[in-house]
C-alpha cells in the first residue's frame, strides 16, 4: 500500500489524446510536489524548446501530506518553462484541486503537445477523457467552472481553467482553480491557451490512507492547539485574511506605490481599504481544503460573487496604481480573476503605462484615446479589457514591460522595474535587504514566494535566529550582513514546503514557531511511514534550488547582472516615513549577493554551480550537461 | 447526529476527511457521513448522512477539528 501518496504519475499527450502512467516511486527522491515538477520539467523539455510550442510541458504536483488533514496542506504547485523570460516558471495555488487529484489517484500530471481544437480533460480516476470544448471556449474562468460541472451533471467536479486571457496568449495570463485561486507566475496560462487546453477538470473517489492514522490526527490535534492557533499573525490572517496583518502597520510599513516608485502611502489612503470597509462586502469567510486559517472571504459586488480582497490585491489594484477607491479595486481583481490574469503582471504593466504617460513618453496616439492617470480608476478597468482581450494598446500590453517598452523605446525603458526580464510589484525592498535579495534572486523570476524573508518582518531576537537558522543578528530589516545567509536558508525551506505540499502563509515564512523542520519531518513520517531527518530534508531543498538554477543557464543564459536589482531601488530613495532615505546601495549588494552565491557553492563571480556543489548532492550528471551546452564549471 | 450551522461553515471540507477517518480510517469523502457542497453563487449546502452514528458519548471528531465550532451534536 502506498501511504500519503496517491501514487501514479500521470503523462498526457494532448495531441495524440494518449495518457500512460508510471509510479510516484520512481521519482521517490525527489519526494513530491514541486520536486518532481522541477525534475519532469528539466528532463522532459529541450532548451531550444520554446515555452507556447507544442512540444512545451506543463506539470501539476500535488505533495505527499496533501489531503491527510496536516493543516494548510492543500497546495497544487504548477511548474513550465516562463513564457516571459525562457527560465523557470512556477506557480502554487491552493483551494481544493490539488487534494481531488490526489484522491483521483495522482501525485503529478505532466501535460504536452497540443489539441488539434479547443478540449478540456475529464479526469474521473482512471479514466481520461479529451472533451470538445466547443462553447465553453470563450467563457471566462467562473463561466468554464460552472458550464463544465453543468455540462458533466457533476457538481464535485473540481476545476483548473484559463480565462480569455488564456485563450490570447497574454503572456501573464494565468490559471485559476475552483473559481477564485490563482496559479500567478510565469505565464500558465497562456501555456494552456497554445495548447488549446481550456480546463481540466477531475473528480476522484479513492482514498488516501496515512501509515499511523491515530498518530497523525492526535499530532494535528495537537499541533492546532497548541502552536497553530496561539499565533498572533495566524489569528490576525483568521480575523481578516493577509490584508489585516499587511495593513496594520498602516503608513509605518512600506508599501508598493505608482509603480514602486514610492514606499510611503498615508493612513488617509489605507484607511479607505481597511479590513471592515471590504467586509462591507462580505458573504462569508471562505477556507481553501482542510485549512484552519480560512483567511479567504466570498465578497459580493454589483451582483457579482467572487473569491476575496487580500494583501496582494491591494497592492496590485490600489497603492501601486495610486487609485484610492475600494469599490474600483475590486472591480479590477474581479475582473482580472474572471480573464485569468496574474495580478502582479497585470498591475506591473499598467503602472508602467501610467508612468510613461505621466512623463510624457507616450500619449493618447498610443493609448487609443485613453488618458492614463495615477488613479483613473476608469481607464485602468477599460486597460483591463484591452490587454485580457488583445486589443489595441491592450495588445502591447499584453507582452509585459520587457517587450513592449522594447517596441515603444523613447527612454520608457527606464520605468520598467524587471527582474530577469519579468516586472516586480513589491514592497519593502528599498528597505529590507533580504526581502530584496529573495526576490531579486528568485528562480522564477521575481514574486515573494521564495527566498524572500518574511521573517525581516518579525523582529527575532539574535538567540532565536542563531537557534532557527544557525545565522547571527537578523533584527534590523536594514541591514545586509547575515541577510544572505538568512535568503539561502529560506529558499530551501520554502522549496521543503512545496514539495509538501503546504500553504506558505502559516510556516516559519510568517512566524518562526510554525512549520519548523522538525514538524515537517514528523508529519511526513506519520503520514509515509518514512523517516527524513531535518538535513535531508534541507538538502533536497538545495537539490531543488540547483536543478532550477542550472534550467535557469540552459533555457534562458541568466547571468551574475540578473541578479542585481532593479535600477529604480537604487537611484531612488524612500521619501517619508519610517523608511526614509532607504535604497539598494549596489555596492553593499555585491558583497551580499557573492555571499550569497558562495553559500550556495557556486562561483561568486558567476553565480555558476560548481563542479564540487553538484557532486556532493549527487547530481554529477548535470555536470556533463552544462558543459556540453559549454557553459564552463569551476572546481 | 451531528449538525452544521451553515452561517459558521467556511467551507474547508476538514469535517468530511476526519468523518471518513472515523468510518474507515482513510481519507476520502465517499465514505463521509457529512457532504459539503459549494453552488454556483458560493453557498454552502451541508447533507448529513444516516451512516452518522456519532452519539453523546463522546464529542465528534468533526465538532472536534472543525475551525470555526460549526458542529454540534443533537438528538
Amino acid at each position: 500500500m502506498t501511504f500519503g501518496r496517491a501514487g501514479k504519475v500521470l503523462f498526457v499527450n494532448l495531441t495524440k489524446k494518449t495518457f500512460t502512467c508510471e509510479k510516484t516511486e520512481k521519482y521517490a527522491s525527489f519526494l513530491g510536489g514541486r520536486g518532481i515538477n522541477q525534475w519532469l520539467l528539466f528532463n522532459f523539455i529541450d532548451p531550444q524548446i520554446h515555452p507556447l510550442d507544442p512540444e512545451s510541458v506543463i506539470i501539476l504536483g500535488s505533495g505527499p501530506l496533501v489531503g491527510t488533514l496536516v493543516p494548510s496542506a492543500n497546495r497544487l504547485a504548477v511548474d513550465f518553462k516562463n513564457v516571459m523570460n525562457f527560465g523557470i516558471g512556477s506557480g502554487n495555488s491552493g483551494g481544493f484541486f490539488a487534494t481531488e487529484m490526489k484522491l483521483a489517484g495522482y501525485d503529478n500530471i505532466l501535460i504536452s503537445g497540443k489539441a488539434e481544437n479547443p478540449i478540456y480533460l475529464l479526469i474521473e480516476d482512471d479514466q481520461i477523457y479529451f472533451k470538445d470544448a466547443k462553447g465553453i471556449w470563450g467563457k471566462n474562468t467562473w463561466e468554464t467552472d460552472n458550464t463544465i460541472r453543468k455540462k458533466e451533471s457533476d457538481h464535485d467536479l473540481k476545476i483548473l481553467s484559463i480565462g480569455i486571457a488564456g485563450e490570447n496568449i497574454v503572456k501573464f495570463a494565468c490559471l485559476i482553480n475552483d473559481k477564485g485561486r490563482a496559479v500567478a507566475y510565469g505565464g500558465s496560462g497562456a501555456v494552456f491557451g497554445c495548447k488549446n487546453l481550456k480546463a481540466i477538470a477531475v473528480k476522484g473517489t479513492k482514498s488516501i490512507s496515512v501509515y499511523n492514522p491515530e498518530k497523525l490526527i492526535e499530532k494535528v490535534q495537537k499541533y492546532n492547539e497548541e502552536i497553530l492557533l496561539k499565533s498572533n499573525i495566524i489569528n490576525l490572517h483568521r480575523k481578516g485574511g493577509t490584508l489585516l496583518p499587511y495593513l496594520t502597520q498602516g503608513e509605518n510599513r512600506p508599501h508598493a506605490v505608482k509603480n514602486m516608485s514610492e514606499g510611503f502611502w498615508s493612513n488617509e489612503n489605507l484607511e479607505k481599504f481597511s479590513r471592515d470597509k471590504v467586509d462591507k462586502y462580505l458573504i462569508r469567510r471562505h477556507a481553501c481544503f482542510n485549512c484552519p486559517l480560512y483567511c479567504s472571504s466570498i465578497l459580493k459586488l454589483d451582483g457579482t460573487r467572487f473569491e476575496t480582497f487580500e494583501a496582494n490585491t491591494f497592492r496590485s489594484y490600489a497603492s501601486n496604481l495610486y487609485v484610492t477607491s475600494l469599490k474600483a479595486a475590486l472591480h479590477c481583481h474581479r475582473l482580472a480573476n474572471s480573464y485569468g490574469l496574474d495580478d502582479d503582471q497585470l498591475s506591473a504593466v499598467i503602472a508602467w503605462a501610467i508612468e510613461c504617460y505621466e512623463n510624457g513618453i507616450i500619449t493618447e496616439k498610443e493609448t487609443d484615446g485613453l488618458e492614463l492617470r495615477w488613479g483613473n480608476y476608469k481607464n485602468i478597468l477599460l486597460l483591463i479589457d484591452k490587454i485580457a482581450n488583445r486589443i489595441g494598446f491592450g495588445d502591447l500590453l499584453a507582452n509585459g514591460v520587457f517587450e513592449a517598452s522594447k517596441i515603444i523605446g523613447r527612454g520608457s525603458e527606464k520605468y520598467g522595474v524587471l527582474v530577469k526580464k519579468v516586472s516586480l510589484m513589491e514592497a519593502a525592498m528599498r528597505s529590507h535587504k533580504g526581502w530584496a535579495l529573495g526576490i531579486v534572486t528568485s528562480a522564477k523570476g521575481g514574486g515573494h514566494l521564495r527566498g524572500a524573508t518574511a521573517q525581516e518582518f518579525q523582529a527575532i531576537p539574535q538567540r532565536m535566529s542563531k537557534k532557527l537558522f544557525n545565522i547571527g543578528d537578523i533584527s534590523s530589516p536594514v541591514e545586509y550582513h547575515n541577510k544572505a545567509e538568512l535568503v539561502v536558508w529560506q529558499e530551501r525551506y520554502k522549496a521543503i514546503i512545496d514539495i509538501m505540499g503546504v500553504c506558505a502563509l502559516p510556516t516559519m515564512w510568517m512566524d518562526i514557531n510554525l512549520f519548523q523542520p522538525e514538524d515537517i519531518s514528523d508529519f511526513y513520517y506519520l503520514v509515509t511511514g518514512d523517516t527524513i531527518s531535518t538535513n535531508e530534508l534541507f538538502k533536497i531543498g538545495e537539490k531543488i534550488q540547483n536543478l532550477e538554477k542550472i534550467f535557469n543557464l540552459l533555457h534562458a543564459d541568466f547571468k551574475r547582472e540578473d541578479d542585481l536589482p532593479p535600477k529604480k531601488l537604487v537611484e531612488i530613495a524612500v521619501k517619508k516615513g519610517p523608511y526614509k532615505g532607504q535604497r539598494l546601495d549596489l555596492k553593499e549588494w555585491n558583497k551580499m549577493l557573492e555571499k550569497y552565491y558562495i553559500l550556495h557553492k557556486w562561483s561568486k563571480q558567476t553565480g555558476i554551480p560548481t563542479k564540487k556543489g553538484l557532486c556532493e548532492l549527487g547530481l554529477s550528471a548535470l555536470v556533463n550537461i552544462l558543459e556540453k551546452n559549454d557553459i564552463q564549471l569551476t572546481d | 447526529m451531528v449538525k452544521v450551522d451553515i452561517n459558521k461553515c467556511v467551507g474547508c471540507c476538514t469535517c468530511e476527511m476526519i468523518c471518513s477517518y472515523h468510518h474507515k480510517q482513510c481519507f476520502n469523502p465517499i465514505f463521509s457521513s457529512v457532504s459539503i457542497n459549494f453552488k454556483e453563487n458560493y453557498d454552502i449546502d451541508v447533507l448529513i448522512f444516516e451512516t452518522c452514528d456519532c452519539t453523546d458519548k463522546e464529542e465528534p471528531l468533526c465538532a472536534k477539528f472543525c475551525p470555526v465550532d460549526a458542529i454540534i451534536l443533537v438528538k
